[in-house]
């Protein structure tokens, strides 16, 4: 019995123990990223500004794809019905119009130096960015998705959509983001070693807007394009999510989870791979 | 900007091989308008560089060196910078205009105009929604919205548009005068659409001038301290 108790005592500190070294190693990146949803919250005002030009997109498409539909005769197209054309549309464009310009601020921080202010922090740099980039990005999905669906319905009309569809559309989306950072993160920390990295990152936005499935579902594209975007990520960031949401399909769900899984562990490595070497180029001066 | 453009273009090329004809425009003719947009954005920008900055500059009272200056002050802000970028664009529509079907000089004319016409328009546009922060203070984000949506309603076909959308589109956003370009003016060469959009484009012209220097009647200066470089 007072083995028992004694045995208990220890688990109880060691739990306690565990607990207080998961707050101080975690807690820091649960507070920057309160922080960065808080100073996003003062300019919501501007978030919702920009879903104007979400509007205008979907406009645009729901007349083209009308048009579309109405001279093919098809009732269906790429798997897809005029609504739920119009949904999968709603959905990409709610992840793409999330993503903070993470990429310009590291390309910054490398060519101002402040990355070397940054190393002497209690925090990781790319987790540090990570916390804030999705605190943003999580807002900004939101927001889309809520204004993105008043659009769709009133342009469209509903869709039936399982409950199942929308728990796994979020989740879905935010990995899709996180693959988002860390592409972003590599783009940026290119900055060591080029001066101007925007240009990649203008090479990357055009391969999404195709590869993507950014506008038209990949299934509407030729064969040749289809294999190129299957062996790339960019269709696990837009077209996998919206897909799922605007036609679920269950056989997809895990297929595109793995896939996004394999995504985010080979980028995550690439990028830690990227930041080691480019770290090592840094040189502090005093001052 | 070139690389942009050509996205775009390879965009159309592949949703034209799933549906060869929407409302009677075909891949060739979507090619016109890129290569008419991309030429009069071009041209705007590469001349008047400072059109998009329009509404950023009144709002912060950057005006004061032009106004001091015994030249026309519109014009004088308008040409005071030239974006890089925008000759990627002119050199696009140029060449993109080689590759939408048969060339002849007639035709090359007319593309010309075209663009010139696109550039007018274009450069009116810019000038009315700057000016509006004349009258509504800091509208820099408002001009840059209306901005892209001009841009972006003036390269999608003009067909797929009708009633309400249509009539905006020939009037508060006057972007489906350009889009109407590539049937009207480059396929088959209509004297009366080249009359009634030659009309439009001077007419829209000068009420931006019209409404710039009404604007400036309400400028207030920034007190700032400017370098002119």
């Amino acid at each position: 019995m007072t083995e028992r108790m004694a045995g208990h005592t220890t688990g109880n500190t060691t739990g306690r123990m565990i607990n207080k070294s998961l707050h101080l190693r975690f807690g820091k990146y649960t507070a920057i990223g309160r922080i960065s949803f808080l100073t996003n919250m003062a300019y919501i005002a501007e978030l919702l500004w920009r879903t104007v030009f979400m509007a205008l997109i979907i406009f645009i498409f729901s007349q083209l794809w009308a048009v579309i539909y109405s001279g093919t005769g098809a009732l269906v197209l790429g798997g897809l019905t005029y609504q739920q054309m119009i949904w999968y549309l709603v959905m990409t464009e709610t992840i793409a119009l999330a993503r903070p310009r993470i990429d310009a601020l590291i390309d910054q921080e490398v060519k101002n130096g402040d990355v070397a202010y940054r190393l002497s922090k209690p925090y990781s740099y790319l987790l540090y960015h990570y916390v804030s980039y999705m605190a943003e990005a999580v807002m900004r999905l939101v927001i889309n998705f809520a204004i993105g669906s008043i659009i769709a319905y009133l342009t469209a009309g509903g869709i039936q959509v399982s409950l199942s569809a929308i728990l796994l559309f979020l989740p879905a989306a935010l990995v899709g983001l996180s693959i988002e950072f860390l592409v972003r993160a590599c783009i940026g920390l290119g900055a060591f070693w080029v001066e101007d990295t925007e240009s990649f990152l203008n090479l990357y936005e055009k391969a999404l807007f195709i590869l993507g499935g950014m506008l038209i579902p990949l299934e509407l594209l030729p064969e040749t394009f289809r294999r190129i975007s299957a062996v790339l990520p960019m269709n696990f960031v837009l077209y996998r999510p919206a897909r799922l949401f605007a036609a679920f399909d269950v056989q997809a769900v895990w297929s595109m989870f793995g896939g996004q899984a394999v995504w985010l562990l080979l980028l995550a490595a690439l990028c830690a791979v990227v930041y080691r070497a480019g770290v090592k180029r840094i040189n502090v001066n005093g001052g | 900007m070139f690389v942009n453009d050509v996205v775009w273009v390879l965009f159309w090329r592949l949703f034209f091989l799933r549906f060869p004809v929407v409302n009677g425009w075909s891949f060739q003719d979507i090619t016109i308008l890129w290569a008419l947009f991309g030429g009069g954005y071009g041209v705007t920008f590469v001349v008047f560089g400072n059109v998009g900055r329009l509404a950023g500059m009144i709002a912060r009272g950057e005006l004061d060196h032009y106004l001091l200056l015994p030249k026309n002050v519109l014009l004088h802000v308008l040409v005071s910078r030239s974006s890089m970028a925008a000759w990627g664009d002119l050199l696009f529509g140029l060449i993109i205009f080689c590759f939408a079907g048969p060339v002849s000089i007639g035709k090359f004319v007319v593309f010309i105009y075209g663009v010139l016409l696109t550039a007018l328009i274009l450069t009116s546009f810019c000038i009315i929604v700057g000016s509006l922060a004349f009258f509504l203070g800091n509208s820099e984000g408002l001009a840059r919205q209306l901005l892209t949506a001009f841009v972006t309603l003036a390269t999608y076909p003009l067909a797929i548009f009708k009633g309400l959308a249509k009539f905006i589109l020939l009037t508060v956003i006057p972007a489906g005068v350009i889009s109407s370009m590539p049937l009207q003016l480059i396929k088959t060469i209509d004297p009366a659409f080249m009359g009634t959009a030659t009309l439009f484009a001077v007419g829209l012209f000068l009420m931006a001038v019209y409404i710039f220097e009404l604007g400036l009647q309400r400028y207030e200066s920034g007190n700032l301290m400017t370098v002119q470089m």
